[in-house]
């Protein structure tokens, strides 16, 4: 490992990475992503793999038709499968307000070129007939919209990106940051045992928030430091996604966004018989068929606190188990095989935070991306890559800067979120 | 439908490869204990066919694919194939290999079956009664002879799915994924919706899950103490590995044989007013309690202590074609037995322990051809294109093969630490036992204070001393008088 | 003799492709997991999870110090059989009185019921 870099990435999930990629591809390639835990450790080895472009906000639609163009070509591009399908993202609505809302987004979806149409009921159960449609007030459906397998999306983009020259350190987490009072001078790393806890699993194994007496204090070996250094960059790009708040933390630097736990759940794998992903606004449930044929869903879950927590939870079975059966009953006897938790990364407007950092100026930040940073990451990575080469800020990267939340110039919210 | 014992040897009959064994064959697998025990009249063998009393089973019929077979009423369905010669019931997921049991204690994905409209049920766990339909999965046409086995011969060593067909371009690679698509999954989606019952919460002092020898001890000495305990066990029966053990215990000073002392604990739990569940697996802890699963419906469990006593898992251990049908673990090949099922004409035990000794004297009084590995000798492999033909043992003195339809390999034990590893207790790497276990302090504790491991789930230790249950269960009862202090009344 | 060592035998994953995950730089367990697939089918890593920790120690000289997360469950449920558990369990810990007052149609003590 060098002492210097042009640019240190800090987080290897796909949004890091994908950065990196297109950094290196620019002939940036002195470059170097750390990440604390294993490739896939975090959120983007935890998410459900939904790859769609039915937004409600003309930015969201807009990028995420190119994100899915590059998710099209990824594995003969990259060369490693990626198990993109293009089944569709069906949406259901069950309230009057939320058909109208809808309704209003299919429009614009349509004048930004997406395939959408709506739905009725009726026609639901001609393209996955096993809905209960009972209570389906409008329902939208995008046949261009589909699903992956997210872990090879790391891979590809971790093995192109070394072969052109980035440096990538697992099992590397920031310690803190030396700073002039302008920029980040340097950063204080550490590496540590591979084979011991990995990071990211820490928050999965210890108790939400101690929970009191129930946790001895001693419980849980903290992981063996094999070494300290430090490195210097020129510019520094926090892709941390829920955790990011604690990495700007240590620049003294206050972020909006908050994390939030969001539970998965995968069934036994069957023979396909689902196409598309199916999303109710109604509940925030939302499922589909895995390349592998298991069904891969989660559900909103209220109350769950704010705070890293990655513990599975029997609430989020039930309200998940409850909301799948009425909407397939046929799925009764399916059985779960596993279940899992992640952070999303919540900003106050639904919009990400991205771009420079005023008062730090070699700080770039990428993060609150709503729980669609995985989806988004394939096109936000090329961007990244842009403004940190040529230093220019598009209208984009103007719109999702954090002095939004400063200067009271929030985004208008967007209403297609789930899970 | 137990058979009359003819004639030694009569029934010893060649297995031909990849179709259905021959009607012979068929009875040969069930095995008439009437026979075991008058060869053993006084041992253990005696004893625990005794008990196990097949002799007034009745029978049913079930279908296999279409096919009407005979079935005794209550008996696991794998076994009721195994006794019809069907070993080879789905294929695996990449390489359509053979698929066949191979724990029979509900552990691994060898007998899953499509039974009734439930895809992927266990068939060493569901149970044969009249007109229970099971059909093969993930074959095509049929479990026995699949063409997609090509897959399993075209790539000899390995499937990279992670780089199949990335490098002749999107068409190819496009038409590659909506094949691999069609192929994916085991069974397909019910066709009706269940109904089960509704779920049911549990209060209690303790909660015992696993009632092997370290669980009915601890249940007992909390159920003495005055504790409300509730106690699970995923299998039919208590007694964990005991259950299937060939040997003597003592109970009250008498000596039973093995089954007959796990059922001699259970008389002793109920009796002390343990609400026992069996076929119930607790499936997962969470903080603030266990969700455990019977046959009918889900129990939630809340409970001031959870006793994990669960003990382990069971493999056949790594050697090449170590997944074909008629490859067991050696409980299993002792547990058909006492069931009433002959797992092979020609079987090749690999363990060397009293049991294996026992379990290849009661095979041996069944007409059964036994072999034995040599001291020194290793598996190597097992051979056969559908299910187990032979077994190549290699020992100081160089490599033989031997000819057998059924292997009882030595089982490899390891412990299921995974339940006590979902409550927080951290589990850490045995590097002498090359194993990982739930991390535990004294007399069973954690660093979760509700939650407490005993058994072979745990660290080594205290199990092996004299009085282990009384000073865990003290620890158990002194958290639940606490905690009970401080909230109130008992549950 | 030349055949396929399944070390998980779920997902078809043989001993050839764990050791070639190893060779690749997988070295740490949840990465051999995630690259090779084992420990992700119907069993969840009870017939696998060893087997291939071994194949790490004897690939990389070191015995994995933690195991793969244990996530629930460690056998299949029912999605059928969960959907009713909303009912019977709540997102805050309840004192003995108001349990037993919220879930009275729901609360067995576990006796009289079939065994």
């Amino acid at each position: 490992m060098k002492k210097h870099y042009r640019v240190v990435i800090i987080g290897a999930g796909i949004m890091g990475l994908s950065a990196a990629y297109h950094l290196a591809r620019r002939g940036i390639t002195d470059v170097l992503v750390i990440d604390r835990g294993y490739l896939c450790g975090g959120a983007s080895g935890r998410n459900g793999g939904g790859v769609r472009a039915q937004f409600s906000s003309e930015t969201n639609i807009r990028l995420m038709r190119e994100s899915i163009e590059i998710c099209r070509d990824f594995a003969t591009e990259m060369k490693i499968n990626v198990w993109f399908r293009q089944g569709g993202y069906l949406f259901l609505t069950r309230s009057k307000a939320q058909a109208a809302q809808l309704e209003a987004s299919a429009g614009l979806q349509k004048r930004c070129g997406l395939a959408t149409r709506l739905l009725s009921g009726r026609e639901v159960q001609s393209i996955v007939p096993e809905i209960d449609t009972q209570g389906v007030e409008l329902a939208s459906f995008n046949p261009d919209d589909g699903v992956v397998f997210p872990w090879p999306f790391l891979w590809g983009y971790a093995q192109a990106a070394e072969a052109l020259g980035v440096e990538l350190a697992t099992f590397t987490e920031v310690e803190g940051f030396a700073t002039d009072g302008k920029r980040i001078t340097s950063l204080a790393l550490a590496r540590t045992a591979h084979d011991a806890l990995a990071a990211h699993d820490r928050a999965e194994r210890t108790s939400a928030h101690g929970r009191g007496p129930q946790l001895a204090p001693e419980s849980h070996t903290e992981r063996p430091v094999q070494e300290r250094f430090s490195v210097s960059a020129e510019t520094v790009l926090c892709c941390a996604g829920a955790w990011s708040p604690n990495i700007a933390k240590m620049l003294d630097i206050s972020l909006p966004n908050v994390p939030h736990r969001h539970e998965i759940c995968s069934t036994e794998p069957l023979k396909p018989w689902l196409g598309p992903l199916v999303a109710d606004l109604s509940n925030g449930l939302y499922f589909s068929q895995s390349a592998r044929g298991e069904i891969v869903g989660g559900v909103s879950v209220e109350p769950v606190p704010h705070g890293i927590n990655q513990r599975s939870s029997v609430q989020f079975l039930a309200t998940y188990a409850q909301a799948l059966v009425r909407t397939v009953p046929s799925m009764a006897s399916v059985k779960v095989l596993r279940q899992w938790a992640g952070c999303y990364d919540l900003t106050p407007d639904q919009s990400p935070i991205v771009g420079r950092v005023d008062g730090c100026e070699n700080f770039v930040l990428a993060c609150g991306f709503m729980g669609h940073g995985f989806m988004m990451a394939p096109v936000m990575g090329r961007h990244l890559a842009e403004h940190i080469a040529t230093e220019e800020t598009s209208a984009l990267f103007a719109q999702w800067n954090l002095r939004r939340f400063a200067e009271g110039n929030l985004l208008k919210s967007e209403s297609m979120i789930i899970g | 439908m137990p058979t009359d014992h003819s004639a030694p040897g009569a029934l010893r009959i060649a297995r031909t490869r990849g179709t259905m064994r021959t009607s012979d064959d068929m009875t040969a697998r069930r095995v008439d204990h009437r026979a075991v025990r008058a060869q053993h009249p006084e041992g253990v063998l005696r004893a625990v066919y005794d008990y196990a009393a097949l002799d007034s089973a009745q029978t049913c019929g079930i279908r296999y694919d279409g096919r009407a077979l005979d079935a005794r009423v209550g008996e696991p369905l794998a076994l009721s194939l195994l006794a019809n010669g069907i070993d080879t019931l789905s294929r695996s997921v990449k390489f359509h290999r053979p698929r066949g049991p191979m724990c029979l204690r509900g552990n691994c994905e060898g007998c899953l079956t499509r039974v009734d409209d439930d895809p992927n049920t266990m068939a060493c766990v569901a149970r044969a009664h009249d007109g229970r339909e099971i059909r093969s999965q993930n074959a095509f046409p049929s479990a026995e002879l699949d063409v997609l086995r090509i897959t399993d011969w075209f790539f000899p060593k390995s499937f990279d799915h992670h780089h199949l067909m990335v490098r002749y371009g999107p068409a190819i690679n496009q038409v590659m994924q909506s094949f691999a698509r069609k192929m994916a999954g085991l069974g397909t989606l019910p066709t009706r919706a269940s109904e089960p019952m509704a779920p049911l919460a549990m209060d209690c002092d303790v909660l015992v899950v696993g009632l092997g020898p370290a669980g009915l001890a601890l249940a007992a000495q909390c159920a003495q103490a005055g504790l409300k305990v509730v106690a699970v066990d995923e299998e039919p029966d208590v007694g964990g590995f005991l259950r299937d053990s060939l040997q003597w215990h003592t109970h009250e000073g008498a000596r039973v044989c093995a089954p007959a002392w796990c059922d001699l604990q259970l008389a002793k739990l109920r009796a002390l007013g343990v609400s026992v569940r069996l076929g119930a697996a607790a499936c997962a802890t969470f903080d603030d309690g266990t969700l455990v699963i019977t046959g009918e419906r889900a129990l939630w469990v809340r409970a001031r202590a959870r006793v994990f006593a669960n003990g382990s898992h069971e493999s056949v251990g790594n050697f090449e074609n170590n997944d074909l049908p008629g490859i067991y673990t050696e409980r299993a090949v002792a547990r058909a037995l006492r069931q009433g099922v002959r797992v092979g004409a020609t079987v090749l035990l690999t363990g060397g322990s009293d049991e294996t000794d026992a379990l290849a004297l009661a095979l041996s009084h069944t007409d059964a051809t036994v072999h034995r590995v040599q001291p020194g000798e290793t598996l190597r492999g097992a051979k056969g294109m559908g299910d187990v033909s032979g077994a190549v043992l290699v020992g100081p003195k160089g490599e033989r093969t031997v000819s057998c339809d059924a292997i009882g390999a030595e089982n490899v034990r390891t412990p299921a630490f995974e339940l006590a590893g979902q409550a927080g207790v951290e589990p850490r790497a045995s590097l002498t036992r090359r194993c990982f276990v739930a991390h535990s302090h004294e007399a069973g504790r954690t660093e979760r204070r509700d939650v407490f491991v005993v058994g072979s789930v745990r660290s080594e230790g205290d199990t092996r001393e004299p009085d282990w249950d009384a000073t865990v269960s003290a620890s158990v009862i002194a958290l639940c008088k606490e905690t009970a202090a401080q909230t109130g009344a008992s549950r | 003799m030349s055949g396929k060592t399944l070390l998980c035998r779920c997902e078809d994953v043989t001993l050839d492709e764990v050791e070639h995950a190893i060779a690749k730089g997988h070295t740490d367990i949840e990465s051999v997991k995630r690259f090779t697939g084992f420990a992700t089918g119907w069993c969840q890593g009870k017939q696998c999870l060893i087997a291939c920790a071994r194949v790490i120690e004897d690939k990389t000289g070191a015995f994995p110090l933690a195991p793969i997360t244990p996530r629930p469950p460690v056998h299949p449920m029912p999605l059928g059989m969960l959907a009713g558990l909303a009912n019977v369990v709540s997102t805050e810990r309840v004192t003995h009185h108001e349990r037993g007052a919220v879930r009275k149609p729901n609360v067995g003590n576990g006796e009289g019921e079939s065994q």
